[in-house]
């Protein structure tokens, strides 16, 4: 027994990781941050359902048989739960891509505080829809290391197990992505670090009247001033963007229906695919390889002043990870490998990456050209599953059962 | 020649002195007629000819800049000012050079030569490109109108025109290029949704852009189809914005006479002053100077630099 004595004899309660960026502000800067988290998420074993988001926290149902169901906030607690067991060790307490396994997985587990996921059936810009998270759930994404969780949802009493964990993750995300966007205001503020080291050391040289104490007290002054307004501006926005998604105008839907994916189409997807006005070779290579010449070049690290590089070429995601365009021969969509939600990768963009929504540069059939292209790419030759055919047979007659 | 002596010079001496000078310079040029003429910039060092053409898109932008300084109620004051470079310019490689056939789709890239902008200095080491704005409207400012003429944002020679743009959220941008190549126009957004959509070749009509939410500081706009094009919008809920021409001058009209501070800032530098204290008098006008040291624009860009240890031989 006396061996744990020095451990000390309770596991010590889980916390909510601050970001780096958060870390990057003065001490005083980070406070209020920290302060507006702990008051409106609370911490793991201590949620704190805020009303303010559009999320199904679970509503108190005193006559539920189990007895966890009937105060309010039940939802997000049984998501906590579900999220704790199979989610964590990859996406971390905070959900921020950095649990245990995360440094040996290739690509790294998303990191939710960005409030920025990939593979969505909405509008460019915008935010996953309830049902994309799920299907994400369901289906895991192939290519990566994120397995389907659909075995969760099996069984009596766990139909509803994967929309608790997407709101969980939902409401994660809406935490990280606040503290996030508390950060950029503070940072409006003059509350970083870096930059109130080199505005006193500006003042010590005489370019400026600014000294350590005049600086803090503006700091300060901005902070009363300004910081509850930030708050609740910052959190309606999340919650309007959050709620948007779930409208129906929110959804892409192709207007025409698929073209059927024979030569002619998918002759005339590849011209679109390899001219100057799509440009689709310029990053997935002329032969659908993921190889193209922009995975060569050298790119500005986005909204940095002074501008910095990043110090290896090729494309970089918003995660600042170097991303690599879809080698399309290897047919494996992470988003999914239904006709529409190719459609909706082309239509719409991939959030977070440099790949753009090309819903204003193709209508519907050209969009529908360039899918059925793509999803001939892996097929070669005799392989093809599109061979030119012969004309169709009429159907045979069905003969008439005699079953009854 | 006839037209230009018949205005009435006795009034203009009587109002202005130096429109009058002006006019004089202007009747010396016509009288010269056709003859070589010393263009302004050929009048300036060596070292400020970093000045680009005027471009179709700068004259919309300064359209707009003037639509916000023309209306000035009564009450009210403005800010005029300009903003300098102190020290030389620094000399910037074009970013792609004319007529370079490995420039990426060089026929249309390299077609004409795409200056540097991150730091264009023009007539008397003026700054172009600056952003100076109040971060909120101040107290007591009454909502206005968004304005309903969208703006053009272009593209031509895989260069965006203009390199800085003032936008009201809920304004309409309109995306156009005159290229025959597809470009993509991608905002980053630190507030908003950002927007990431693929522009048509020689797109005259123009793909809406509408900015959901104001910024606290420009936001860059890049093209993900060629590294080098980048733009600045600076996207706010109130019309007291300015970006410096290319001469380094701004005014800012309209403001509710007292303090205001004033954010400046460059693409370069980032903030050149956070809290720029203006203070505005009613029916008057605040004149100011800015100056920007050389040495911030000079500032390295990349990964640091490692030193590596290499023993002698023995």
């Amino acid at each position: 027994m006396g061996l744990f004595a020095g451990c000390g004899d309770q596991h010590p309660s889980p916390r909510f990781a601050l970001n780096k960026k958060t870390l990057e502000l003065d001490k005083i800067a980070r406070e209020p941050i920290v302060k507006a988290l702990q008051e409106n998420f609370g911490e793991p074993n201590r949620l704190i359902a805020w009303q303010k988001f559009p999320f199904d926290y679970g509503v108190a149902d005193p006559k539920a048989a189990d007895a966890s169901r009937h105060e309010a906030g039940w939802r997000l607690k049984e998501g906590r739960e579900l999220y704790m067991r199979h989610c964590l060790h990859c996406h971390g307490v905070s959900g921020d891509g950095d649990g245990p396994t995360a440094r040996f997985l290739n690509p790294r587990p998303r990191d939710y505080r960005a409030g920025v996921f990939k593979f969505t059936s909405t509008l460019s810009g915008l935010k996953p829809s309830h049902d994309d998270l799920k299907r994400t759930l369901q289906n895991g994404i192939p290519g990566t290391t994120m397995p389907s969780f659909i075995v969760l949802e099996k069984g009596p009493g766990n139909e509803e197990n994967l929309d608790l964990i997407v709101d969980y993750v939902r409401w994660l995300s809406a935490r990280g992505e606040l503290e996030l966007k508390l950060v950029s205001e503070l940072a409006a503020m003059g509350g970083r670090k870096s930059e109130i080291e080199q505005r006193v050391a500006e003042g010590k040289k005489g370019e400026s009247s600014d000294t350590l104490e005049s600086i803090m007290a503006d700091l300060k002054k901005s902070i009363a001033d300004g910081f509850a307004d930030a708050l609740q501006e910052s959190a309606s926005d999340l919650a309007d963007s959050w709620a948007r998604v779930e409208q129906p105008e929110s959804v892409v839907r192709p207007k025409v229906k698929r073209t059927r994916p024979d030569q002619e189409s998918i002759k005339r997807g590849r011209a679109i695919f390899l001219s100057k006005e799509a440009k689709c070779a310029d990053c997935h290579g002329p032969a659908g390889l993921g190889n193209g010449s922009l995975t060569e070049d050298f790119w500005d690290i986005p909204n940095t002043n002074p501008v910095q590089k990043y110090k290896r070429p090729g494309l970089h995601d918003a995660w600042g990870e170097p991303q690599m365009p879809r080698n399309l021969t290897s047919g494996v969509y992470r988003g999914g490998r239904r006709p529409v939600d190719l459609y909706r990768r082309v239509f719409a963009g991939i959030k977070g990456t440099q790949m753009p929504a090309f819903g204003t540069v193709l209508n519907d059939a050209q969009i529908w050209d360039v899918v059925n292209y793509a999803m001939s790419l892996p097929f070669h030759g005799e392989q093809s599953p599109y061979p030119e055919e012969a004309p169709e047979a009429a159907p045979a007659k069905k003969v008439a059962s005699s079953q009854h | 020649m006839k037209r230009v002596f018949r205005v009435p010079s006795v009034r203009v001496f009587s109002v202005v002195r130096f429109a009058a000078i002006a006019l004089a310079a202007t009747t010396g040029w016509l009288l010269a007629g056709q003859l070589s003429q010393p263009t302004q910039a050929d009048e300036q060092p060596a070292a400020t000819r970093t000045r680009p053409a005027r471009a179709a898109g700068e004259t919309q932008l300064l359209a707009f800049n003037q639509a916000t300084a023309a209306k000035s109620p009564k009450g009210t004051g403005a800010v005029s000012g300009v903003v300098t470079l102190s020290g030389a310019a620094p000399t910037l490689a074009p970013l792609v050079k004319k007529g370079d056939p490995n420039a990426k789709d060089a026929a249309v890239c390299a077609a004409e030569t795409v200056p540097n902008e991150s730091v264009v200095v023009g007539a008397d080491n003026g700054l172009a490109n600056v952003f100076i704005y109040l971060v909120r409207a101040p107290a007591g400012h009454k909502a206005d109108a968004v304005p309903k003429d969208p703006i053009v944002f272009d593209q031509k020679g895989c260069r965006f025109l203009p390199h800085s743009l003032l936008v009201r959220v809920g304004q309409t941008v309109l995306v156009k290029s005159g290229d025959p190549i597809a470009h993509n126009t991608h905002t980053v957004t630190v507030r908003g949704t950002p927007f990431n959509q693929a522009i048509k070749a020689d797109d005259r009509v123009g793909t809406p852009l509408i900015y959901d939410k104001p910024e606290k500081l420009p936001c860059e706009v890049k093209c993900d189809l060629h590294s080098w094009m980048k733009a600045y919008h600076l996207v706010l809920d109130h019309p007291f914005m300015a970006v410096t021409d290319a001469d380094g001058k701004f005014q800012i009209a309209g403001l509710p006479s007292g303090k205001h501070k004033f954010v400046v800032w460059h693409e370069k530098v980032g903030y050149v002053n956070r809290d720029y204290e203006v203070e505005i008098k009613a029916d008057g006008t605040t004149d100011v100077k800015l100056a920007v040291p050389a040495a911030k624009m000079a500032a390295f860009n990349g990964p640091a630099p490692r030193s590596i240890v290499v023993s002698a031989a023995d």
